[in-house]
């Protein structure tokens, strides 16, 4: 199978989240080979991908000190990780 | 061995795109190279590949030279047959035939040594997480930094009581006989109300400060992320959103911005669905709560105890949200993801300090706000005399706010807490958990009376020298205590007898509203604040992003609820001890 093809079958199968690492084991491709592919397909939109970034957060936050804006300036609010997800239909 | 490099020769690297693709960049190389402009702009090849996939910057510099509108129409077509027969893009079929070539040539050519290919991040992860111990180190990351919050701030809880109680009070005393208010009620708002509710909880700084220290260690590792990613199949096992972790995991520092937090989430029902349990994430203002009792009820192991606390919260929001994922917020099987985990990092001292500042110093700006505002408003209601007396001269038992907490206290008496003290506590915790412990203080009169007119005041100097040498003593404490996180117990064990003023106040209203069961009296208490609303400026925060009947819904079943486990904790625990 074609490795596009071949990395959008292995995220659609796994039980639960994959991490780089595992995509990059399973697949047998070096880590920025992998990178280039997933930016592609992020690119050509069969993957969407989300973050790094916390929570998006407004000024309505009541009772806090804090300009929060995009939720950069919380102090409470904690990033997460960059994630990649297949796209779904109705996302195009 | 390697010729000279006027003779050597490099092999053609050409990508074999197969025989269906390779027909068509043929023919279209042929009608580049029959093109004078085209065929002198370079590789021809390299120009057919890009006009089939369709490359939008070189099609439309081909677009504007004369005579190309063949070769764009030739190419047009090809595309069009290609996606028809393979059912893909053909620019995705390129790529994709690509990255295969390349990845069999850096896995022919590339010869990486074994160390290389399994970085340090790698082979921790490879065990971090793992799929059977991800979960078990998780939670042992999470309560070795609720057993050193504990362990490290109990010596610096008991330092800024002392600063309070003691030369805080002594100069407040001084102010007001200075200003010739002293005999006044104005000395009783001072003292009573603003210092002992204002200090009721600043106590409990430190507290806060080891917490968010612990934690900001663990995300500037870069372990949070790990923590994410091994969640992840947690709350997918109970029907939450992978996403949802981080709204709960806000949720543990404040509930209003974890609430706010759900907007990462796309779908709606599963945005509703973890603003819903987000409350049951223990917050940081409840934290002072557990700590108190943890302490007064179980002193042998409060680490454990409030540990224990944020798993209950953990174990009910996933109970629930099993429940509520079967019932009204059914959807579809989430779609798998890939995550990032980013490298570990050697947290700096400057970034942990700063996350930690950061976040106690929000807390510490509640105490002077709203803390202070609700801490005058029940001296103010304390102060009213319903049973005679004069303003501000009245015993607090026949206060105004004794009345209205105590005709609400029947509620809790079947929780064991009974009490119009306890009641009156959580009429104010629904402000902001913060005043629980600043209002049980002023309720029990904790602070009044510190210094008889009999007994001389210590000077200032007295004061602040005092001040020094107990930090100094409880900096010692702390350091000594440190080791007992991992066993290893330095110092003897402290009396399990209570230590301060409000816990023995404390211990004994629950003594009496239990029938003599003040621990599971407390334990319930404690599953109380756990359970119900977290806040006013929660409840504002659910409405403004889920709608205000799941604001309202929130509320009531959030009331509901802690009633209902708080009884069965109290009921339960009396019926196992056979009272």
């Amino acid at each position: 199978m074609p490795i596009l093809r071949q990395l959008l079958a292995e995220i659609e199968s796994a039980e639960g989240p994959l991490s780089f690492r595992e995509l990059e084991q399973r697949l047998t491709v070096d880590r920025e080979a992998l990178r280039g592919m997933v930016e592609f397909l992020v690119r050509k939109g069969r993957l969407r991908a989300s973050g790094p970034g916390g929570a998006s957060i407004t000024s309505a936050c009541y009772g806090c000190s804090h300009s929060c804006g995009d939720g950069s300036g919380c102090p409470f609010v904690v990033e997460a990780p960059p994630t990649i997800a297949l796209s779904r239909r109705d996302d195009s | 061995m390697i010729g000279s490099p006027a003779r050597a020769t490099l092999p053609a690297l050409r990508v074999d795109y197969g025989r269906e693709i390779e027909r068509d960049l043929a023919e279209l190389e042929r009608l580049v190279c029959s093109h004078v402009e085209l065929s002198k702009w370079g590789s021809s090849r390299w120009l057919a590949i890009k006009l089939l996939e369709g490359d939008t910057g070189i099609s439309s510099r081909v677009r504007a030279t004369d005579g190309t509108r063949a070769i764009l129409d030739a190419a047009d077509d090809m595309g069009e047959r290609l996606e028809r027969l393979f059912g893909d893009d053909v620019d995705t079929l390129i790529a994709d035939m690509r990255y295969g070539w390349i990845n069999g040539l850096v896995r022919e050519a590339v010869k990486r040594p074994p160390l290389d290919r399994h970085t340090v991040s790698d082979r921790i992860d490879s065990l971090v997480t793992n799929r059977v111990l991800g979960l078990p180190i998780f939670l042992v990351a999470m309560w070795a930094v609720f057993k050193l919050t504990t362990t490290v701030s109990e010596p610096y809880l008991g330092w800024i009581e002392g600063v309070f109680s003691g030369p805080l009070t002594h100069w407040a005393l001084r102010l007001v006989d200075e200003l010739g208010v002293g005999d006044t009620w104005v000395s009783g708002l001072l003292i009573d109300g603003v210092i002992a509710g204002v200090g009721g909880v600043l106590v409990f700084v430190p507290v806060l400060m080891s917490l968010y220290l612990a934690l900001s260690v663990l995300e500037d590792s870069g372990y949070m992320a790990r923590a994410a990613f091994v969640m992840d199949r947690l709350m997918r096992t109970i029907g939450l959103h992978g996403k949802s972790f981080l709204p709960m995991l806000v949720g543990f520092g404040c509930s209003v911005p974890a609430i706010y937090a759900t907007r990462t989430l796309e779908d709606e029902r599963d945005r509703v669905l973890t603003g819903l349990l987000v409350p049951f994430m223990s917050c940081g203002a409840r934290l002072p709560v557990y700590v108190l009792f943890a302490a007064m009820f179980f002193p042998g192991n409060p680490g454990t105890v409030v540990f224990g606390m944020y798993l209950v919260g953990i174990a009910i929001a996933a109970l629930l949200a099993v429940l509520l994922r079967r019932s009204i917020f059914s959807v579809e099987e989430q779609a798998p993801f890939v995550m990032e985990l980013p490298p570990y990092r050697l947290p700096t001292v400057r970034g942990i300090v700063t996350h930690m500042w950061e976040r106690t110093s929000e807390f510490v700006r509640k105490a002077w706000t709203i803390i202070l505002l609700v801490s005058v408003v029940l001296w103010l209601l304390m102060a009213v005399p319903m049973g005679g007396g004069a303003f501000g001269d009245t015993d607090v038992d026949t206060s105004l706010f004794a009345s209205v907490s105590g005709a609400l206290a029947p509620v809790f008496a079947p929780l064991g807490f009974g009490s119009w003290q306890s009641t009156g506590s959580l009429v104010a915790g629904f402000v902001a958990k913060e005043v629980v412990v600043s209002t049980l203080a002023q309720v029990h009169g904790v602070g009044e009376d510190p210094v008889t007119p009999q007994v001389a005041m210590p000077s200032v100097l007295d004061d602040l020298v005092e001040i020094f040498t107990s930090f100094v003593s409880a900096t010692i404490d702390t350091l000594l205590a440190i080791p007992s996180v991992f066993g290893v117990h330095l110092v003897k064990e402290e009396s399990v007898e209570p230590s301060t003023e409000l816990m023995a106040r404390l211990r004994a209203d629950f003594e009496r509203t239990s029938g003599g069961h003040a621990a599971l009296a407390g334990l319930s208490f404690m599953i109380f604040v756990l359970l119900y609303t977290p806040c006013a400026a929660a409840v504002a925060a659910e409405r403004h992003e889920l709608g205000g009947h799941w604001a309202l819904a929130s509320m009531i079943g959030q009331f509901v609820l802690s009633w209902v486990v708080a009884g069965l904790v109290f009921q339960g625990g009396l019926v196992i001890l056979g009272s």
